[in-house]
């Protein structure tokens, strides 16, 4: 787990991508999707930044080609996220949980102060 | 029914490491009624049609659009709403219907931007250093037919086009260099 704290933080197209992954696989244009529904539509993640993210997340072993399913379109790859990727993604929420909780308590406290 | 597309070729050139400029004019035309649907070096092919506006995007990919990974690549694009224009060696040009509700950019985060100019900057450079060895071996052969008191236009010629290209290479990699930092 050491290690993987240098790679935080990570990109929001990182993060959104490995969120969108954890459940089950899928490909390019499927994790598009759904990123842009869970963030209701604030993401968009452009053709070129997810084709580039894509391949360094394969580079980075965070995540992997996967099996295309009988119902899967074969001519899209799926990818799936591997146990490093899932351990990443679990430090970053950490981390990111971590930010929010210090940022809404010293909110807070300059509240009570006025 | 006639259907008669009116088409327009166009000569242009232009620098590699301008291809955001390339855009905004390609932009600028389709919002005019010309679009351009086929490019080869220096040359565009447009046809008129009022009423329609294109958005268009270069991007660059370590292959050609013959090699078996731009297939999925594609994919990719055509997924996400681009039409395929056209490839130039390793330059791939995407169009898709202008949208100001939404973010036109392939590329809509700064870490893979930066890939991006990267990737560029790593084959220039790769073509700046194979040309360096070659102009040595040309330099010195025009300097051995010096020395014999003898010149070769030719291989002059070469020599002097070849320090050019690299001076460009070397030029392109400073002003992409700069896109990075921006």
């Amino acid at each position: 787990m050491g290690a993987n704290k240098d790679m935080l933080p990570l990109t929001e197209a990182f993060y959104y991508i490995l969120v969108a992954l954890y459940p089950e696989p899928s490909h390019g244009y499927g994790i598009m999707q759904e990123v842009e529904k869970m963030s209701h539509g604030r993401v968009r993640i452009g053709a070129g930044t997810m084709y580039t993210a894509l391949n360094t997340l394969l580079k980075k072993r965070w995540i992997d080609h996967a099996p295309s399913t009988e119902d899967a379109d074969s001519r899209r790859k799926l990818y799936a996220i591997t146990l490093e990727g899932r351990e990443v993604l679990q430090a970053e929420i950490g981390r990111l949980e971590e930010l929010a909780e210090n940022g809404r308590r010293m909110i807070t406290i300059g509240r009570t102060m006025k | 029914m006639t259907d008669i597309k009116q088409y327009r070729s166009r000569l242009r050139f232009y620098f590699a490491w301008d291809f955001k400029k390339e855009e905004r004019w390609l932009d600028e035309c389709s919002a005019k009624g010309e679009h351009m649907d086929r490019l080869t070096l220096f040359r565009y092919r447009f046809h008129r049609s009022p009423g329609e506006r294109f958005a268009y995007r270069y991007d660059f990919q370590p292959f050609g659009y013959r090699d078996r990974r731009f297939k999925e690549y594609l994919i990719h694009f055509t997924d996400a709403g681009w039409e395929y224009v056209g490839s130039i060696g390793l330059w791939h040009c995407f169009r898709r219907m202008h949208d100001p509700s939404q973010n036109m950019e392939l590329y809509t985060d700064k870490a893979t931007m930066k890939q991006f100019y990267q990737r560029i900057q790593r084959v220039f450079g790769l073509v700046l250093l194979m040309n360096l060895p070659i102009l040595a071996f040309n330099a010195n052969n025009l300097l051995t037919y010096i020395g014999l008191r003898s010149f070769s236009a030719i291989l002059g010629a070469v020599v002097v086009l070849q320090f050019l290209m690299i001076l460009l290479l070397g030029y392109g990699m400073i002003r992409i260099q700069r896109r990075i930092g921006e």
